[in-house]
């Protein structure tokens, strides 16, 4: 039997052999241990000396010939035989899903903003009672009874003579009744008063920020609120600070911003009035402070243009998620 | 107060455009609220904070106008008229209440027509026309900010009383109302009755109208005081009380009083009587203030020579002492008590915006209220886990509250805005379920809503977090991903528990407002936080809803999550066996659990349920239930041998105190 030969006949076999199982079967034939490979090998041992080199050396080759071709067939028809099966398998990916998106509420986002500015500033949050009394809502803030500023908040009653706070300056009161200077704190929080049209609702919510130390003043007041302006109001709006009055600050101040229509009001603030800081026991000539205040609804609709502040507590959950 | 510039430019030595007065008067604190441009004229409204009573009249504008613009304030003078009427009236006065009391009466000569002039200002400040003889007292307030109020003098008596009622009485007044007024309303009155509310309005018995011949024309100081509140009470404020209570110049009375007697001799002419006149001396308010004082309030340094010249144009006057300047407050000043004061004057003329800014470097060390931080926690965790966040009015309908089956213990507001709102809510679950409605009724079909905040009752009130969870089934979409029934809703609140690292149990409950069967109450040891269910099938009927599954827990009864230390997984594989019981259908799940946990030795790790049937081939009285239970030592392999051990514990535990029996 001649090699070359053998060769030829293994190579038109393989080029028919086009499944698994005829390739597996010829596999059989050539290398299985009665296969043509092992009676190659044993006729090799009769052969002359000198040639056993040579032919065993094609013998060799022969067999890897083989290995290859087979192997590597197989494995293409295993990959096809794959690629099908996964094609089968395949999904359309583009099938619309609606994920649960949580969402806070534009005002929290906003009372949030303001909250984390101040903490990172150094402020310390704080938070008061709603329901509150007549003393830290009004006379501890130097608002005497009868005084003609107790009608700039129009106030719900208990029967028992409590209040909801009209805003969140009582906290300045509880604070400093139990911290001595110094002092830098931040309350945000729900406020309350009998008001309902486009631009008021009888609850809302207010931040209010406290510094008492030695050597506070003026200009300490007016930096604070203009770096806080300048990092709220992206575009870095024309600030204007303008006389006010408030009977718990003494110089009271408004503050404006430049908006396309001309000023708006965003926050009120001043320097704690002597009588304030009597009140809760501090010498006011060693101490002095400065309060600031301002109304979270009104940040919110100023940030998402927003024209009615009813809106905000419509909560139609097409419009409170959007923030 | 409104006003037409041209008035104010009477009182003014200068000129000013109409965009520069408007600016000015808001940078002075005179809040511009409105101006509207008209024929040759601009009017403009302010504003005023209560502070500024002076700044009710159209001098308090100018005055303070001049001194931005270093103009001259020009007054115009005004004559005692020729005081030829003999007529007798004697005035008492309570000078406790009254600084001074002014009156004269008037002969009024003919018929009198009110000037085109007066009306054009009356009419700017929104005050009616009403006889030639009142429109000049209104028109003479508009000037110079003092009341004046005009008796019939034919209508009272002989002597005037300025005193507080020694008993309740009743008085119909000017506009026509009725009222009763108790002992702290002080009164004008003659021999007989009272004829005025002083400083608030006239009485009916004693009105001028066009028939009048005589009149008393009163010009008086009373103290804010005195007047503070009673028009409240009363339900308005009248031109008067506006003033008063914030104050009136003390030395203002003669000057408004001859101001209107030239304006009645030049439209009616009349005869004089002589000034009736009681007053005690008034002690003008001094302050003593020093350059450092100002310097260290203001940030920065003013010069003194700058500070004089600008309080001196305020009427202020200074006497410069050693250390420090020793200030006179002007009269019309009723706001000006304390250094203070002066302080904002300083910064006020100036202009806020002229002062410098200055970083604060200071720092507070205190910590941040655990509330606060547990507040914002929540959130987080329920905004993560795909609930959108809400925030309703504090107050609800008490019949809505009612409704809900929700406690009798609500606080009850004295002044509601709405019967709707007439309580504080006691619970969370009213507004969430109002949310629900409206949105369900505009087509929302999933409902994954939360709030965070404060509910109240009679005897305490605590920060609540609450949520709900719906989904109308009708509208599943392909994937049916959306789940809403009671698990899925305590699978979010068990979340929550793990990130705040504690763990409740839930017990079954009854609450009237939810479903007997599907609700639970949510316990930390024996306290109980809070509650989960379905909303009882009766108020759904009741309020045509669909079955919402809530829940809502008290967080002032959690707290922040400690911090622990990270311990290392165990390296040893584990051993697992899945376990199923017979046992009594009432038997809940996490008491099977912890009898499991105590049985299993210390190597258990976890025990889960995999299954649950109930049923077919089971007696009606039981239930199977098959855990899944975990074992895993830290330092070596369990043996099965070991873990078998570990499982015949539990059997015979289950059985003893279950009568649980292991199905084959």
């Amino acid at each position: 039997m001649d090699l070359a030969q053998e060769k030829k006949s293994f190579l038109s076999k393989f080029k028919e052999a086009d499944s698994q199982d005829s390739l597996n079967s010829l596999k059989i034939e050539y290398l299985g241990k009665k296969g043509i490979l092992s009676s190659l090998m044993s006729r090799l041992s009769n052969a002359p000396a000198e040639k056993k080199p040579k032919l065993g050396k094609s013998i060799n080759e022969f067999k890897s010939l083989i290995e290859e071709s087979i192997n590597s067939s197989l494995e293409k028809i295993e990959q096809s035989a794959l690629d099908e099966q996964l094609s089968k398998e395949a999904i359309d990916v583009t099938l619309p899903l609606s994920p649960d998106v949580g969402s806070y509420h534009p005002v929290s986002l906003i009372a949030q903003e303001i909250s984390n500015y101040f903490k990172n500033k150094g402020y310390v949050l704080r938070e008061g009672p709603e329901i509150e009394s007549e003393y830290f809502n009004f006379s501890a803030l130097n608002i005497p009874e009868n005084h003609p500023a107790r009608d700039m908040h129009d106030t719900f009653y208990f029967d028992d003579g409590n209040l909801l706070r009209t805003h969140t300056s009582p906290v300045q009161i509880r604070s400093m009744e139990l911290e001595s200077p110094p002092l830098k704190i931040l309350c945000p929080g729900k406020v309350f008063r009998c008001d309902s049209d486009q631009t008021h609702t009888p609850m809302f919510h207010q931040v209010e920020g406290l510094v008492v130390d030695k050597d506070i003043n003026f200009a300490h007041l007016k930096n604070e609120i203009l770096e806080f302006i300048e990092s709220f109001f992206k575009d870095n709006p024309k600030v204007r600070f303008r006389p006010s009055y408030f009977p718990f600050t003494e110089p009271s101040v408004e503050v404006d911003i430049q908006g396309k229509n001309g000023w708006l009001e965003i926050m009120g603030c001043g320097m704690v009035h002597p009588n304030v800081l009597k009140n809760v026991g501090l010498n006011s000539e060693v101490y002095s402070g400065f309060a600031f205040g301002m109304g979270i609804e009104r940040m919110t609709m100023l940030r998402y243009q927003i024209s009615d502040i009813r809106m905000l507590f419509e909560n139609d959950l097409r419009f409170v998620t959007k923030g | 107060m409104q006003f037409y510039k041209s008035d104010l430019l009477q009182y003014i030595s200068g000129s000013i455009s109409d965009t520069d007065l408007l600016e000015q008067l808001t940078e002075l604190g005179l809040e511009v609220g409105q101006s509207t441009k008209e024929k040759n004229d601009l009017l403009i409204k302010l504003d005023l904070t209560p502070n500024r009573g002076d700044c009710f009249s159209l001098i308090g504008i100018a005055r303070e106008v001049c001194v931005v613009n270093n103009f001259k304030l020009r007054l115009p003078k005004f004559k005692k008229q020729h005081q030829s009427l003999d007529s007798k009236k004697t005035v008492s006065v309570d000078k406790s209440a009254c600084s001074s009391y002014l009156g004269q009466i008037i002969k009024l000569k003919s018929k009198g027509k009110t000037p085109q002039y007066i009306k054009k200002t009356l009419k700017a400040a929104d005050i009616g026309q009403v006889n030639p003889i009142v429109d000049i007292t209104n028109y003479v307030m508009l000037h110079t900010g003092q009341p004046l109020h005009a008796f019939d003098n034919k209508k009272i008596g002989k002597k005037i009383y300025v005193k507080f009622p020694s008993k309740r009485t009743k008085l119909k007044l000017l506009n026509g109302a009725s009222h009763q007024i108790t002992k702290d309303f002080l009164t004008i009155s003659d021999e007989k009755e009272e004829i005025a509310l002083a400083g608030i309005m006239g009485c009916a018995n004693s009105e001028v109208d066009e028939t009048t011949q005589e009149i008393f024309l009163e010009s008086a100081c009373f103290e804010p005081a005195s007047i503070r509140g009673n028009a409240r009470k009363l339900g308005f404020q009248s031109e008067a009380s506006l003033r008063f209570e914030r104050g009136v110049d003390k030395e203002i009375q003669e000057y408004a009083l001859n101001f209107a007697a030239q304006l009645y001799a030049e439209i009616f002419g009349g005869d004089f009587s002589k000034i009736f006149k009681q007053s005690k001396n008034h002690k003008a308010k001094k302050i003593s203030i020093s350059k450092e004082f100002i310097d260290s309030r203001l940030g920065t340094e003013i010069p003194t020579v700058k500070v004089i010249k600008l309080l001196k144009a305020l009427e202020f006057k200074v006497e410069l002492k050693r250390n420090s300047m020793e200030l006179t407050c002007p009269s019309h000043r009723y706001d000006i008590e304390i250094k203070e004061d002066i302080i904002e004057e300083i910064a006020r003329i100036i202009g806020y915006d002229n002062l410098p800014s200055k970083r604060l470097k200071l720092l507070a060390t205190s910590p941040e209220d655990t509330s606060i931080e547990k507040e914002k926690l929540s959130k987080d965790i329920f905004v993560n886990a795909g609930f959108n966040e809400m925030i309703n009015y504090a107050f609800v309908d008490s019949s809505f509250v009612q409704k809900l089956g929700l406690n009798n213990d609500s606080i009850e507001l004295a002044n509601p805005m709405s019967s709707n709102q007439d309580v504080m809510r006691p619970s969370l679950v009213p507004g969430l379920l109002s949310n629900f409605e409206y949105n369900f009724n505009r087509g929302a079909q999933k409902f994954k809503i939360f709030e965070v905040g404060n509910v109240f009752s009679k005897e305490r009130n605590w920060k609540s977090l609450a949520g709900l969870l719906y989904f109308d089934k009708s509208s599943s979409d392909w994937s049916g991903s959306f789940q809403s029934s009671f698990y899925d809703l305590r699978k979010s609140l068990d979340m929550f528990f793990s990130r705040l690292n504690i763990e409740p149990v839930y017990k079954k409950t009854s609450a009237n407002h939810l479903h007997p069967g599907i609700s639970a109450e949510i316990k930390m040891k024996t306290k109980s936080i809070g509650k989960i269910g379905v909303l009882h099938p009766l108020i759904q009927k009741k309020l045509k809803l669909p079955e919402i599954v809530l829940f809502e827990i008290n967080l002032d009864s959690l707290k922040l999550p400690k911090i622990n230390a990270i311990a290392q997984p165990p390296k040893f594989p584990g051993s697992e066996r899945d376990l199923s019981f017979l046992v009594a259908k009432e038997i809940p799940a996490n008491q099977f659990i912890k009898e499991l946990k105590k049985a299993g030795g210390k190597y258990l790790r976890s025990v889960s349920v995999i299954d649950i049937y109930q049923g077919k081939g089971i007696d009606e009285s039981l239930k199977s239930i098959t855990f899944r239970v975990f074992w895993q030592a830290t330092g070596a392999t369990l043996e099965d041998k070991e873990v078998d051990q570990f499982v015949e514990n539990q059997i015979k535990h289950a059985a003893k105190i279950l009568n649980a029996k292991l199905r084959s």
